[in-house]
């Protein structure tokens, strides 16, 4: 790290405010949503189980099985009048929507996903989400009642790029995506065939990436010892912003809060690190957990107590929530 | 036309001419209904009738109507939405106060169709129609009702329903509910820009409701939900702010505090000018003089928050605000510095008060205070004092903390104080040019008060009245990290329009070492390579400990490899000083080693027992790790071990072979009554097939070859008792084994020789021996031990029994004799062989006489 500002009177770091504990598997993937009034974590792990718990009580009120370890476990809105539905996609591709009143699965579907690629719902379309694609650069817009594919977005040269590793939404009907050459594309959602902006962030794949649409503000990881940022132009055109360096290399997940004032890096070196968004101040390092931080997701509540938690999931089988800042 | 509707009809007539009549509808409802669809045609001929009243009547017909409805309400009523229509006859203003003032008499069905009666308002958006609009027009005493209700309809149905009340009405859903429904409100008010008078006169009715629920002390659901909303929409809009800022001055007097502590416990701590409590409350002390006794007295003396930034970041914002957070700090700064409060305060709201005071005179404008500095010079001198005399080691410290930052930012240190201080005598400096400067340890009170102390970054240029303190003299000026702070040098910068990140203070990050993770070996031979790695700690310790794990999931390779594994694993030597944590690692994995390949790597063991270069502690290791190994054969579970295999993915979802669906269709028609009693299957004993590989290398190299680093029967003999124990143990855990006659008899042999040894242990040893043999071998064979030569070990155990000077020795020895008794009971229960009794009896004679 080039400056610590670690002056002698800082306090030491925060403990975890909590820790859960699902009974199988490693954390895959870690949500937060408001489902029936509750303030819930969703958790899915690497032998398929993916549960709720009420971050109130701190219990698992709901919990299923895929066939196989899960990538996305996340909330949607619902394709009926309720309120939303849950989504997960499995490591084989297969998606499963599941309604939460019922606890019942209501549709379930393959995709050509290559297996490490998240999904994400798309907002400006509520029955659609991208996901990745088995081909080179290409991701799909499918169908959530169905499956079927409604579009697919590409890049110029897909040979160079290789496949897409993540995925998130932008404003309006931008989508992100990062690639295996360490480059960031970005499509619009209505012009599919070709992407809208292209920058180069690593020369590593890009393992993680988050955007906070109020903020402006994006942030990549990779193999590497760095976090990239980067934001939008005018025209919709990626440029970079800061580079913060971080001490040992590989970043698993990343995560901006809610409010944009701060945000998390999972690494593999089992811990989490915390930033300022604004400058890449550097300001904890969380060591805690014993595993690969494979996810990292803030919580965002009408209720301040219950509001900028942060949930990080790891391969040590331990989900926990911290209060920072 | 049924008959009921013309007694309705007549009897709502009735009701026209004379109230009191209201008594003979309740009978003819709850007595005459006998089916629903009377019931149901009652209702809607009241209706009817209802509205052919006139108007001046109709209202008050109407209450009647509906309390009768939901005093006497049955299930009828409580599931038929269609009677909604009747309470929301005259629009939801009127249906909401009579839901208020009638709840009360409501049977458990009424109150039960009640609150699904709110809850629908709630959710269709009824409420903020009545909060925003309809409530301004209503008399004061409907406003009250509405009030009443709505404050406190969470109480009101769980008082009638207890448990049973919906999860809608508990108080951490309904008040964040009505928080939002009334933020929608406000924004209905904002957005329609009404004028003065008529916004005043919604905001008075919302501010009463505020007031209220804050009475009602659900403060962290309702303003958990509110104060962020209000924070984020006043942030650039005066309009929404002078909204806010009318809407808490509208709040009752006696409602202030409630109201006060709700928003100070949920605002975000600020010392920006134009704080979020500035912007929400605006100039409130200045126009209520109950919210200036607790901006600048109760919350500053009496009762502080837990967070000084909030309040002194509120009177810090305005210019308006100034005098009173001098008072505020002059006041605590008194109360600070007074003896006699220091000693009746308790060590939290010490803190909590010293916090204010730092903050504050970090923050004001020092000029302010000019005219009264000697006077403030000597308050703090007082303080000083008090604080060093103050027996409680906390208190001093943080009168140290406190007062040297005060006093050195009274008189920084370059140029003299105006006046000189009138220094008491304990103080350690009196000289006046020098800082201040006290050695104290730095706990977590320290640390927060330093957290206070640090120099606050002026953030609005040209509007800013708080000027930055003195600037520290480790920190050099530049202009740039006096304009942004920390943090901001290290990163390359891009937009520098605000500079948030310094409001965010770092957390220690000492513990941001090189990672030294490296994942444990997936192959035998990658472990074998970080076992002999030198010089890469990470790598040999990974192996280490993933070792184990390894040979469970039990590789192909294993067989050709484990000789080779145990070699290395008992030359292996704790390079990087594990201590404890290498003796367990390198013992589990020898132990699993031995247990999962007997055949190879016992023989070896045992040979190496006896081989030349090995020091003790190796060959102890060498005797547990075998003792072990045979442990974790003999012990059923470890059958238990599962096939290491990459799960094949299976079937596609949704086809599933024959039998499973067989087995679940079976399944499902098969009723259960009990679980019957759980079966324990019979394992076969994985050790007897190899106890010889444990016992008789280690029993016949005895004395093949003599080496001169091994002298068992000399200075080594503690190994030499280890050595038998091991034996004994080992012919015990073949129990039941073809071999174990066999073995004991050669046991016994060995054990001959070392009876009258000097060592305790060894002497231990061989009774241990014979108790093993004793316990372990099935009675038939005892006789043909006793002709081996048990006779004679028995009479030295009885010996031993009588003699041994050691008490250990005597209680084996009892313990091998009890042993001998009961085995031989058993022979003579089968009554199988004669020779036992005579020697039993021979031996008993004996010892009688020994004794």
């Amino acid at each position: 790290m080039s400056a610590e500002p670690t002056s002698p009177s800082s306090p030491s770091p925060p403990s975890p405010v909590f820790t859960l504990r699902p009974r199988a598997g490693e954390i895959t993937s870690v949500r937060h949503a408001t489902i029936d009034l509750k303030e819930s974590v969703l958790i899915g792990t690497s032998t398929g189980s993916i549960s709720l718990w009420d971050i109130e009580t701190k219990r698992e009120f709901w919990t299923h099985s895929c066939d196989q370890s899960v990538l996305t476990f996340q909330a949607v809105s619902s394709l009926d009048a309720k309120p939303q539905d849950l989504i997960s996609l499995c490591r084989q591709g297969s998606v499963r929507l599941w309604d939460v009143e019922t606890e019942k699965e209501k549709i379930s579907f393959k995709v050509p996903d290559p297996g490490f690629c998240n999904l994400i719902p798309l907002s400006w379309n509520g029955n659609s989400f991208a996901v990745a694609d088995r081909e080179y650069g290409q991701v799909n817009v499918c169908n959530t009642l169905d499956g079927k594919i409604l579009s697919n977005l590409k890049v110029e040269e897909p040979k160079s790029r290789g496949m897409i590793m993540c995925l998130r939404c932008g404003k309006d009907q931008l989508v992100l995506g990062g690639c295996e050459d360490g480059s960031l594309v970005v499509w619009d959602g209505r012009r599919p065939d070709r992407e809208l902006s292209i920058v180069k962030l690593f020369t590593e794949s890009v393992m993680c990436l988050d955007y906070h649409i109020d903020s402006n503000h994006g942030v990549a990881g990779s193999p590497l010892k760095t976090l990239e940022t980067f934001n939008f132009t005018q025209q919709c055109l990626v440029e970079k912003k800061y580079s913060t360096e971080i001490r040992n290399s590989g970043v698993a997940s990343v995560a901006i809060r809610g409010d944009g004032r701060i945000m998390a890096s999972g690494g593999w070196d089992y811990r989490i690190r915390v930033f300022g968004c604004k400058k890449g101040k550097p300001l904890a390092v969380l060591d805690y957990h014993s595993g690969t931080m494979q996810s990292i997701a803030f919580t965002s509540s009408s209720l301040a107590h219950y509001s900028n938690l942060m949930i990080s999931g790891s391969k040590d089988r331990r989900v926990s929530l911290w209060k920072l800042y | 036309m049924s008959p009921m509707g013309v007694v309705l009809g007549v009897i709502l007539k009735l009701i026209i001419m004379e109230l009191s009549a209201v008594n003979d509808f309740k009978k003819s409802l709850t007595f005459n209904c006998s089916s629903f669809e009377d019931f149901s045609q009652i209702i809607s001929r009241g209706l009817k009738c209802l509205e052919e009243v006139e108007s001046g009547q109709k209202a008050l017909l109407h209450a009647q109507l509906c309390q009768i409805l939901i005093s006497s309400c049955n299930e009828w009523v409580a599931y038929h939405t269609e009677h909604t229509s009747l309470l929301m006859f005259a629009g939801p203003v009127k249906a909401l106060e009579i839901i208020s003032s009638s709840i009360i008499k409501a049977s458990i069905q009424g109150s039960q169709w009640l609150e699904s009666v709110v809850l629908q308002m709630m959710k269709n958006g009824s409420i903020e129609v009545i909060l925003r609009d309809k409530s301004v027009t209503s008399s004061p005493n409907t406003q009250k009702l509405l009030i009443n209700g709505l404050s406190r309809f969470p109480d009101l149905f769980s008082s009638k329903r207890g448990r049973q009340v919906s999860d809608e009405f508990l108080p951490i859903n309904y008040y964040r509910r009505l928080a939002s429904c009334m933020f929608k409100s406000l924004e209905y008010i904002h957005s329609t820009s009404l004028s003065g008078d008529a916004e005043k006169s919604k905001l008075t009715f919302l501010a009463s409701l505020v007031g209220k629920v804050s009475m009602l002390g659900h403060r962290d659901s309702f303003y958990g939900c509110l104060c962020p909303k209000l924070e984020e929409v006043t942030k650039d809009d005066t309009h929404w702010s002078s909204m806010c800022h009318s809407l808490f001055m509208s709040i009752p007097e006696h409602q202030m505090e409630a109201t006060l502590d709700g928003l100070m416990h949920h605002v975000r701590p600020s010392l920006r000018l134009g704080s979020p409590l500035w912007r929400i409350l605006g100039p409130l002390p200045l126009h209520s003089s109950q919210a200036s006794y607790l901006l600048t007295n109760k919350y500053v003396i009496i009762r502080p928050l837990s967070d000084p930034r909030v309040l002194l970041g509120y009177l810090g914002s305005n210019k308006k605000l100034h005098p009173l957070l001098m008072e505020s700090i002059l006041l605590s700064l008194r109360l600070w510095s007074d003896k006699s409060a220091l000693r009746h305060m308790t060590a939290g709201l010490h803190l909590q008060i010293t916090g204010h005071v730092v903050l504050g005179m970090n923050l004001i404008d020092l000029s302010l205070f000019q005219p009264q500095l000697s006077e403030l010079t000597s308050l703090v001198m007082q303080g000083i004092q008090a604080h060093l005399q103050s027996p409680i080691d906390e208190f001093k410290y943080v009168g140290m903390a406190a007062g040297e930052f005060i006093m050195n930012l009274l008189h920084p240190s370059p140029d003299p104080p105006s006046s000189p201080p009138s220094s008491p005598p304990s103080s350690p400096t009196s000289s006046s040019f020098k800082p201040l400067q006290f050695s104290y340890p730095e706990s977590d009170s320290i640390l927060w008060l330093k957290s206070l102390m640090r120099p606050i970054t002026d953030q609005e240029k040209g509007l800013a009245p708080l000027a930055p303190p003195a600037v520290k003299e480790d920190e050099k000026p530049s202009p740039l990290k006096e304009r942004y702070g920390e943090g901001l040098v290290q990163s390359t910068v891009t937009n520098d329009n605000d500079s948030d990140d310094d409001d965010l203070q770092p957390y220690d990050m000492s513990n941001d070492r090189d990672s030294d993770i490296k994942p444990p070996p997936l192959h035998l031979r990658t472990a074998i390579q970080g076992l002999l790695a030198k010089n890469e700690f990470s790598k040999h310790v990974s192996a280490l400990r993933g070792l184990k794990n390894l040979i469970q999931s039990r590789p192909a390779d294993l067989p050709e490899l484990c000789l080779e594994l145990a070699k290395i694993l008992l030359h292996l030597e704790d390079n990087y000083s594990l201590e404890q944590e290498f003796t367990q690692l390198r013992h589990d994995s020898l132990v699993e080693c031995v247990a999962t390949c007997p055949l190879q790597v016992a023989p070896y063991l045992c040979e190496q027992f006896y081989s030349q270069h090995y020091n003790l502690s190796q060959r102890m290791t060498i005797l547990e790790v075998l003792t072990a190994g045979a442990g974790k054969l003999s012990n059923p579970q470890t059958k238990k071990v599962e096939e290491f295999s990459l799960k094949e993915p299976s079937l596609a979802p949704g086809k599933k072979p024959w039998q499973q669906i067989v087995e679940e269709r079976v399944q499902a028609k098969t009723r259960l009554i009990s679980k019957g009693s759980k079966k324990l299957e019979a394992v076969p004993n994985q050790f007897n097939d190899v106890c010889g590989q444990f016992f008789f290398p280690l029993i016949s190299h005895f004395d093949v070859n003599k080496i001169p680093t091994l002298d068992l029967q000399g200075r080594d003999s503690s190994l030499l008792g280890q050595l038998l124990y091991a034996l004994g143990l080992i012919v015990h855990l073949a129990v039941h084994c073809p071999l174990v006659p066999l073995m004991s008899a050669s046991l016994l042999d060995f054990c001959w020789s070392f009876k009258y040894h000097t060592d305790v242990s060894v002497r231990q040893g061989v009774l241990y021996c014979v108790s093993c043999v004793l316990a372990t071998v099935p009675p038939s064979s005892v006789p043909a031990l006793m002709e081996g030569g048990l006779n004679e070990i028995l009479l030295w155990v009885k010996d031993v029994v009588a003699n041994d000077a050691s008490e250990n020795c005597r209680h084996l020895a009892r313990i091998s004799l009890s042993l001998f008794s009961e085995a031989v009971q058993q022979v003579a229960s089968k009554q199988s062989c004669l020779i036992c009794y005579e020697s039993f009896f021979f031996c008993s004679n004996n010892s009688n006489k020994s004794y």
